[in-house]
């Protein structure tokens, strides 16, 4: 998707010849997925952070939950907006060019994102929340304090630092990272004869129970979703399928899919990009893969979350913000 | 717009519309590479050559020890937009006038109208480009004037604003003018034309008329 | 006082929404695989380089091709050309008047990175071609029935593209029966059913567009918990049925406009539609 290198044919002949005998230019097998380096509660104003690093590619997701009144449609439910902000690192000349540049600077846009990556970014957006907020995941019922009155709005802010491959990949496993590191304080919300009359911005009078919020971190209860799936993105190179690709990998597939993958291995969304058509038959072997390979990273990530313990603050040495 | 009622021989037409050559759509198969070449219309994908628009299969075999070409003809204006194309013939009509060039906006593109025209391409003739001998000696006011319209030949791609264009050819040049009086220049030579109403002659590059 | 105590009721209001099962039928009369009628029209735009028009069951949406033309953006000079498109509910679309803002760029994105398969950009140097797309009307389906309208606008326009591309959505959930549950498959909702099983989390959904001459996936896009591989190829079998019904009725009308075009008369006297 966001792939910024420009491969000169011989590279690119080298690097699909390595792929149809089975390894690619860092060594790795088609299936095998680069190291992580996943860090949580990084930012302490936030409610829940992390931050996902690997090879280049660097992600910082923040949640930050506020205390406000559920959707007119959908009373007993809390709102969740997923957000992605692409640093000008990422686009050169501030420019984002959508899918994959192997084929120069040709591409299909939308109308209003022409102008700056800001549409690109929205879209991004959507589609994490599509993919890896499917209400099979999350459900926004345990959101919701008071129905009609009171509900927590979620703001997961993702911001891409750098991009050189498997973008949406390492954007699935910040967000989760940092929903497990958030806790909703506790509230208590006042009875009906406590109620005050409030004089909203517009002049209508509106009743609101007062509410109490107990800040500290022990009291609060985790994050109601425990098991946000994971995106794993396997591209087409020569009609084979690789998995974790490289910014330059990226730039040589035909086409690209991305199966969002929960805990037990189950399949939640699927998503095709580029420029490519695929055969139906390889996609079914790529959602079977999508199952194995997404469960693995799974394990690995809680893996080292049980090593960083719950919660609880890690205090280290801290180099710097950006210092690796 | 008539149709001939034979333009089409028997083994050739569609079976749906007798009066068409066979007709096909994007995606279709039409042949392999080593059959035919491929020509408009028409894109290869692993040695099969497969229609990219909607319009009618055209076999032409031009040359007796090369592949026939099969192309996707689509007449008239119902046919597939047209964009400049180094090496094609163009109609352009000038739109300003500079010592070393002359700006104009194309209208047409080897015989098809552009269609789209709230952003016309630009096209530019460069000094160099106006004609081929004693190029140092040349006033641009007596070879174009604003408002004419001029065939040539698309040399480059050009740079963002315009496509770069030539007439150094001597079928390329002035087709149609107006006088300073407001009626038509008719061609005399490589270099004049006179106005039809009032004789009076005016400069030009004059495109040679075809018989 | 609630501002949106009055809004204009369809003519007939639809039952509560079924899904077939075994003898019993959809709250409309379909059968599950049962896709409503299609219509589709090319040309309603006549200054536009190619348009169409495309209807299912009440969804209906209108796509005009403008373009190639010159760039105006001054930084752009490349050997290949650009695409732009650009997707609007009419207000009177869905039923509330809320902003379709985010829904209209989360479907341009979906659109343009489905369309860049398809269309040969390289063909159209320096140049731009400008898409656009209108709801008219919002019935579930919104989508497949703008990549339909699109894909037929562009193969209208002539724009070269390497194959003409229908696109579909399915779906498929869970259902108690009397011995356990089952798994069952439905084209094509309505919004009334959209609303009823999709925001809920019952239902997986999977849109799906097919290059009708090799069957191959140019576009793909769903969510749910039965993604798992013997539903998925449940799903993309009958979406390819359904696709190729579609191409092939676009493949007529495409021809049937452009023998119009050159005033070139049918072979039988029975209309081809």
């Amino acid at each position: 998707m966001l792939s910024q290198s420009t491969l000169s044919p011989a590279e690119r002949r080298f690097l699909e010849d390595g792929v149809r005998q089975g390894f690619r230019n860092d060594g790795r097998g088609l299936l095998d997925y680069r190291p992580y380096t996943v860090e949580t509660g990084i930012l302490p104003s936030t409610s829940g952070s992390s931050r996902v690093r690997s090879f280049g590619t660097d992600v910082l997701c923040a949640v930050k939950v506020d205390m406000g009144s559920p959707p007119a449609d959908k009373p007993d439910e809390g709102v969740v907006s997923v957000n992605v902000e692409c640093s000008a690192s990422v686009a050169p000349h501030g420019e984002l060019e959508g899918g994959s540049s192997s084929r120069a600077t040709g591409r299909v846009g939308g109308g209003r994102r022409d102008d700056s990556g800001e549409g690109w970014s929205a879209y991004l957006g959507a589609l994490l929340d599509d993919l890896c907020l499917p209400p099979c995941a999350l459900d926004k019922k345990a959101l919701c304090v008071s129905p009609h009155v009171y509900a927590w709005h979620v703001n997961v802010d993702i911001l891409l630092l750098n991009a050189a491959g498997g973008v949406l990949d390492a954007m699935s496993l910040a967000m989760r990272s940092a929903l497990r590191d958030t806790t909703l304080p506790s509230v208590s919300v006042g009875s009906r004869d406590e109620w005050e009359e409030e004089d909203t911005a517009d002049g209508v009078q509106q009743s609101k129970p007062p509410f109490d919020v107990d800040e500290r971190p022990t009291a609060g209860t985790p994050f109601p979703a425990q098991d946000i799936p994971v995106c794993v993105t396997v591209g087409q190179v020569c009609s084979h399928y690789v998995w974790d690709m490289s910014s330059e990998e990226e730039s040589c597939a035909e086409a690209q899919v991305t199966v969002a993958v929960d805990r037990n291995g189950r399949c939640v969304a699927v998503h095709k990009s580029g420029m490519a058509s695929i055969d139906p038959t390889g996609l079914l072997q790529v959602l079977k893969d999508a199952g194995r390979v997404g469960v693995e990273l799974i394990k690995k990530l809680e893996a080292a979350m049980a090593k960083l313990g719950t919660g609880q603050p890690v205090v280290r040495e801290r180099l710097g913000f950006m210092a690796a | 717009m008539e149709v001939d009622e034979q333009r089409v021989p028997e083994d050739e037409q569609d079976k749906d519309f007798p009066q068409l050559l066979p007709l096909v759509t994007p995606g279709e198969r039409i042949g392999h590479v080593s059959a035919y070449r491929a020509g408009a219309g028409v894109y290869e994908r692993r040695g099969h050559l497969y229609a990219s628009k909607v319009g009618e299969k055209l076999i032409e075999q031009d040359d007796s020890n090369q592949l026939p070409v099969v192309s996707v003809e689509t007449a008239g204006l119902s046919g597939s937009p047209s964009v400049p194309f180094t090496g094609a013939t163009v109609l352009a009509q000038v739109t300003r006038i500079s010592p070393r060039r002359v700006d104009c906006i194309i209208l047409s593109v080897e015989g098809r109208p552009i269609r789209d025209t709230s952003n016309p391409y630009k096209g530019i003739i460069r000094l160099q480009d106006v004609r081929p001998f004693e190029i140092d000696q040349i006033d641009m006011l007596e070879c174009f004037r604003p408002t004419d319209i001029v065939k040539a030949k698309v040399v480059s791609l050009g740079d963002s604003r315009s496509f770069h264009l030539s007439t150094a050819e001597q079928d390329l040049g002035v087709v149609f003018a107006k006088s300073t009086s407001g009626h038509p220049l008719v061609a005399l030579k490589w270099n004049e034309m006179e106005c039809s109403k009032t004789k009076e002659r005016e400069p030009r590059k004059v495109a040679k008329p075809s018989d | 006082m609630d501002a949106a105590t009055y809004r204009p009721l369809p003519p007939d209001v639809p039952p509560a929404p079924t899904v077939s099962f075994g003898a019993a039928e959809r709250s409309d009369g379909r059968t599950n695989e049962d896709v409503r009628d299609i219509e589709m029209q090319t040309g309603p735009i006549s200054s536009a380089v190619g348009s169409a028009f495309f209807q299912i069951g009440k969804t209906k949406a209108l796509s005009a091709v403008y373009g190639p033309r010159q760039s105006m953006r001054q930084a752009r000079t490349s050997s290949s050309g650009a695409v732009n498109i650009d997707l609007k509910f009419a207000p009177f679309a869905v039923p509330s008047r809320t902003s379709m803002a985010e829904r209209e760029r989360y479907l341009v994105g979906m659109l343009s990175e489905a369309f860049e398969s398809i269309i040969l950009v390289e063909r159209y140097a320096k140049s731009v071609i400008d898409i656009t797309c209108i709801v008219l009307e919002d019935d579930g389906g919104v989508l497949s029935a703008c990549f339909n309208a699109i894909s037929l606008a562009a193969a209208h326009a002539g724009l070269e593209m390497t194959d003409i591309v229908t696109a579909t959505s399915l779906y498929c959930m869970e259902v108690p029966s009397d011995t356990s549950q089952n798994v069952v498959y439905l084209s094509d909702l309505t919004a009334a059913e959209e609303a009823c099983w999709l925001s809920s989390g019952q239902c997986t959904e999977m849109h799906v567009g097919i290059a009708t001459s090799g069957s191959s996936i140019c576009f793909l896009h769903g969510t749910g918990s039965l993604l798992n591989p013997t539903c998925a190829e449940q799903l993309l079998g009958r979406a390819e049925e359904i696709c190729r019904a579609i191409g092939k009725e676009m493949r007529a009308c495409l021809k049937a406009a452009y023998a119009a075009s050159q005033n070139a008369a049918p072979a039988k006297t029975t209309a081809t539609e």
